[in-house]
């Protein structure tokens, strides 16, 4: 690099061992210091995860905690909506709560917002379960609408 | 290079974001609201100030030639301390800024900074370029952030301020990143050139 | 059929420049000459498959097993660096024609930050090999895509009649807007 040819072979040879070991010396102490930071760190993000799937189990289920708690990806307009759907002992739905999704922002990602999850409390299989049917679709994001449907249908399904 | 200058110059005269164009692709992928920009400022604050610290230390026992590779493990150390750190207390924010926390890795900012400045200052001098630096990216990001999230949403930093069914959706999607920074640069230009 | 998939979710509808905001600084920075953007395309297509294929295997042969999943932004960096330095070596001896095209883009390269990106989100995506690879086929054809049809816009604009305050960065940027309207249009396409 930078013009050093007047070094002879031998004298190159003990500088590039001699800039590998401080190089090495660098690796050890950032990876010894990221090793601690991910041992504090670590428990925590396990523990929030766990907390996130408790919360979101409790959100849609009854409040007895009876019944069934279903995850169902469908097919969104952005990508798959990961969402989770509470079904109550006698096959209604007690809650429906939006995981992670991907769709348009202030359009179909309005489908986390409660006013539309709530429509869905009380439906079974007898309703028909539709945009414009029985269920007041998002304006302009019909078809994040009709893949919640979709997602609370086979939730429903699943859980007989 | 007074600590005066150090600290103030990254702020307007040499804004990283709009004068150097470095360091855009959180700046337009993070800034659909207000809140997300605040998180993202915060993390390339925390990097760039303790790499510019860390760099400014051993400037004096790196060797010339594996600089560049030895300033690469120091950013990605403290990116990924800030990412773990993150993920364990803010996961909701950790899942909005999603992969462009492991990238600012390679953001522009801080291996520039590393090289242009903290490898050949003193390390106060080097902590203040890193806090006007950050200050400057962070005013950047946040002003786009507020006014995409008020233009397009309605709202800022999560409270509405009006119908959302009225504003500009385009705003918080892709595109209206690209026209508010636009805009912005065109506006700096024309008041620059009125004060001159 | 999933891969085809995976090949226009990356390459349209979650086109890396336009619509994930991903490796902008070189979306400006190379567009000023068609001829620069042709290069620098032809060089990120070449060092992302090699260098998705490498952190692939680091991730799951050497960072898994071990548990050291802390360590891969390092590791990725690190190893896309020392990549880039082989490849660049390699071509200028074996097939010095390569080079000459796309030499000056290889070193610019290690900022890309499209390069990084796109190993993380397959690791995140949680795609295995063949998967990874169309993946960053589909990026890389996307990146490419977008860099050249901008490059082409510019050269138009540079006779177009601009405002004074808009030249330059800002009427650049105003382009790319309408170019990403333009790919949000994919959105929903294939059913994706």
């Amino acid at each position: 690099m930078l013009g050093r040819n007047y070094l002879g072979a031998g004298e190159n040879v003990g500088k590039i061992f001699k800039l590998g070991i401080i190089l090495a010396v660098f690796c050890v102490i950032s990876a010894g210091g990221l090793a601690i930071v991910y041992m504090y760190t670590q428990p925590k993000i396990v523990l929030n995860s766990q907390l996130a799937l408790e919360g979101s189990k409790k959100a849609v289920l009854p409040p007895s905690g009876k019944g069934q708690a279903i995850a169902v990806s469908p097919r969104g307009y952005g990508g798959p909506i990961e969402m989770l759907v509470g079904v109550d002992p006698v096959g209604k739905v007690s809650g429906v709560k939006i995981l992670s999704q991907r769709e348009t922002p202030g359009l179909g990602a309005n489908i986390v917002k409660p006013k539309f999850l709530d429509q869905f409390k009380g439906k079974s299989l007898k309703d028909p379960l539709e945009p414009k049917k029985d269920i007041d679709a998002i304006t302009g994001a019909t078809i994040s609408s009709r893949a919640v449907c979709v997602g609370v249908k086979e939730a429903l399904r699943k859980a007989k | 290079m007074s600590l005066w200058k150090s600290f103030n110059q990254g702020i307007i005269k040499e804004n990283p974001v709009l004068r150097l164009m470095i360091g855009l692709c959180p700046v337009l992928a993070v800034s659909n609201n207000a809140i997300n920009a605040l998180g993202m400022s915060v993390a390339v604050a925390f990097v760039l100030i303790c790499s510019n610290a860390v760099v400014a230390m051993i400037r004096k026992t790196t060797p010339d030639e594996i600089r560049i590779p030895i300033f690469i493990i120091v950013i990605s150390t403290f990116v990924t301390i800030s990412d773990y750190v993150m993920n364990a207390f803010t996961p909701d924010l950790y899942a909005a800024l999603g992969v462009f926390v492991p990238l600012i890795v390679v953001n522009c900012i801080i291996l520039g900074r590393a090289e242009a400045f903290a490898y050949r200052n003193p390390v106060l001098n080097s902590i203040l370029d890193g806090v006007g630096m950050s200050l400057g990216f962070a005013l950047a990001l946040i002003s786009i952030g507020v006014i995409r999230e008020v233009l397009g949403a309605g709202s800022v930093f999560g409270i509405a301020l009006f119908n959302p069914a009225v504003a500009a959706t385009i705003m918080v999607l892709p595109p209206g990143a690209f026209i508010t920074i636009g805009v912005l640069m065109a506006a700096l230009n024309k008041f620059e050139n009125k004060v001159q | 059929m999933e891969l085809l998939g995976i090949f226009f979710a990356a390459f349209l509808i979650n086109n890396i420049l336009l619509i994930r905001f991903i490796a902008l600084c070189s979306f400006f920075g190379v567009s000023t000459k068609i001829d620069t953007s042709v290069g620098m395309s032809f060089a990120v297509i070449f060092v992302m498959t090699i260098s998705s294929a490498v952190s692939w295997m680091v991730y799951h042969y050497v960072l898994a097993p071990f548990h050291l999943e802390f360590l891969r932004t390092a590791a990725f960096i690190l190893t896309i660096a020392a990549l880039v330095q082989l490849e660049e070596l390699y071509l200028k001896k074996m097939i010095p024609n390569l080079y000459r095209a796309m030499g000056i883009y290889l070193p610019l390269i290690t900022t890309n930050c499209a390069i990084l990106a796109v190993a993380f989100l397959a690791i995140d995506y949680r795609y295995d090999f063949l998967r990874s690879m169309v993946y960053s086929l589909g990026v890389s054809g996307g990146y490419s895509l977008a860099i050249v049809l901008f490059a082409y816009v510019r050269d138009r604009m540079a006779l177009a009649p601009i405002p004074k305050w808009f030249q330059g960065y800002p009427i650049a940027f105003i382009t790319a807007a309408l170019m990403s309207l333009a790919f949000l249009g994919f959105t929903g396409m294939f059913g994706l």
